[in-house]
């Protein structure tokens, strides 16, 4: 038992001191993005769960970087301190942008972004108010990058009774949870790999019309699986859409699943789907 | 779901014209296992330097950007001057690269590399220039840093991020796993290289 409260106090220290590592860091970045965190109640019941919104408000002509950064880049990271009983999710990104330089490719977020942490609260959390601290470490680059160290905290009250959204934020919430790409049981995907080709076949009545499809293009969740700068060739055969990837470099073999968001951009309007497919 | 042999065919006819992966390193593109394509470049003092007279001793490659958060990540607090240092004095050949388009981020005068040299304390054996960019292109370097392992007999042993943590922070590098360290290590000590490819992190390349 002795072991294990100087494991936790060990831990705890150690976190302690990134905290302290990241206020000595200097953080150009900062002065091109304005970021925000905020959760989407006010009031949260014990034992229930909400979302935090970590939003990016990005100058002029500066980016940042969505969860696979492309050829260069890295996507934000953060680091959570929260009392016990508190427990954060894995980031939801918006699906991403492609920006270019040169021949290489990024993917992310200009002008604005949010992205949405799901948390959650147990039972066991006494009623009150608590604060939750966010190290937050991200890029931004126009032609140049700079990295940015920010501390940011919210705090939310505990309550045995009913939770309480916050109204004021909600409409940003919903904007931003519509970029996340979903899942889309109308689509059928699969794929085979050989070599350093992947081909993406879609299937079903979700597959856009010929006519109307302006682009399509798939952003894997991990960056060392798809070549980002590749072109994606799309091709119709049959009604079927076949979309043509090329393999990392920095994979010795073909991937065996494909998890990313298949961006599709119609005369409607952007559809963002989450993949999930096996070969 | 797996597909037939037929709807793979198929698949293959659609996307005809498509060149085929080349396991050999052919159109004389960089590949870990392969011979390291060979190049000349100048130096900032006006030496050439060709790839293949290091035949027989390691040579690594540095691609650099001074303005970069990611290479100043490692020359502020000296760990890429230490990492110069010491494999230089193992006979390893440091070659640092700039492919810096003029007038992108990154590109310097010969003078301005020499001058930074000296400020840095850096100790690379060359900061070669590669302007238009092509020995970049050749080895597909994307970001800076960007780092290549070349063996003794001239083979790409590895290809990728410098370490194993793509934080900006230089207080991250205690605890990562420097990759060049890793397999140089392997490699002068007759083990297969662990690690031989990772996605490099960094700024991009301005080509």
């Amino acid at each position: 038992m002795k072991q294990a409260l100087f494991f936790f106090g060990l831990l705890v220290s150690t976190s302690l001191c990134s905290a302290a590592d990241l206020h000595a860091q200097p953080s150009p970045g900062s002065e091109y993005a304005d970021v925000s965190l905020f959760p989407a109640h006010d009031v949260l019941q014990t034992g229930s769960s909400s979302e935090a919104g970590l939003r990016f408000d990005l100058a002029d002509g500066w980016h940042t970087y969505w969860q696979n950064p492309g050829d260069s880049g890295i996507p934000a990271g953060i680091e959570w301190d929260a009392p016990e009983g508190f427990q954060f999710e894995a980031v939801k990104w918006p699906y991403p942008a492609i920006f270019r330089e040169e021949h290489l490719i990024t993917h992310g977020y200009k002008d604005e972004t949010m992205l949405l942490i799901p948390f959650s609260v147990t039972e066991g959390v006494a009623p009150g108010s608590y604060e939750i601290t966010a190290s937050l470490e991200y890029l931004v680059c126009d032609d140049v990058c700079l990295p940015a160290f920010e501390t940011h905290a919210f705090t939310i009250e505990i309550s045995g009774q009913e939770s309480r959204l916050n109204e004021q934020v909600q409409d940003t919430f919903d904007r931003f949870r519509a970029k996340i790409p979903k899942e889309d049981h109308t689509l059928d995907a699969a794929f085979t790999a050989d070599g350093d080709q992947v081909i993406l076949r879609l299937q079903g009545e979700g597959v856009p019309a010929e006519q109307a499809l302006r682009s399509i293009h798939f952003f894997p969740h991990e960056d060392d699986v798809i070549e980002p700068s590749a072109e994606q060739k799309a091709v119709y055969s049959d009604g079927d859409l076949w979309l043509e990837l090329k393999t990392s470099r920095y994979r010795s073999s073909p991937p065996n699943v494909l998890n990313g968001a298949l961006v599709i951009e119609t005369d409607e309007g952007v559809k963002a789907v989450v993949l999930s497919v096996n070969r | 779901m797996k597909y037939s042999i037929s709807i793979f065919l198929l698949a293959v006819m659609l996307f005809t014209g498509h060149a085929l992966h080349a396991a050999t390193g052919e159109n004389n593109q960089a590949q870990v296992g392969e011979p390291a394509p060979d190049f000349t470049l100048v130096d900032s003092n006006g030496q050439e330097h060709t790839l293949s007279d290091f035949q027989g001793q390691f040579v690594v490659l540095e691609w650099l950007n001074h303005d970069c958060p990611f290479v100043r990540k490692f020359y502020s607090v000296g760990e890429m001057q230490r990492l110069q240092r010491h494999y230089g004095e193992q006979d390893v050949v440091w070659l640092s690269i700039i492919s810096s388009r003029e007038g992108q981020q990154g590109h310097m005068t010969p003078d301005q590399i020499n001058a930074t040299f000296e400020d840095k304390d850096v100790k690379a054996a060359a900061v070669l220039i590669d302007e238009p960019g092509d020995v970049g292109r050749m080895y597909n370097a994307r970001t800076t840093p960007h780092m290549f392992v070349i063996n003794p007999d001239g083979v790409l042993i590895y290809d990728g991020a410098i370490d194993s943590n793509s934080s900006a922070n230089p207080a991250t590098i205690e605890d990562a796993e420097n990759y060049v360290v890793s397999a140089l290590e392997a490699a002068m000590n007759g083990r297969e290289v662990a690690t031989p490819t990772t996605r490099p992190y960094g700024c991009s390349v301005k080509y």
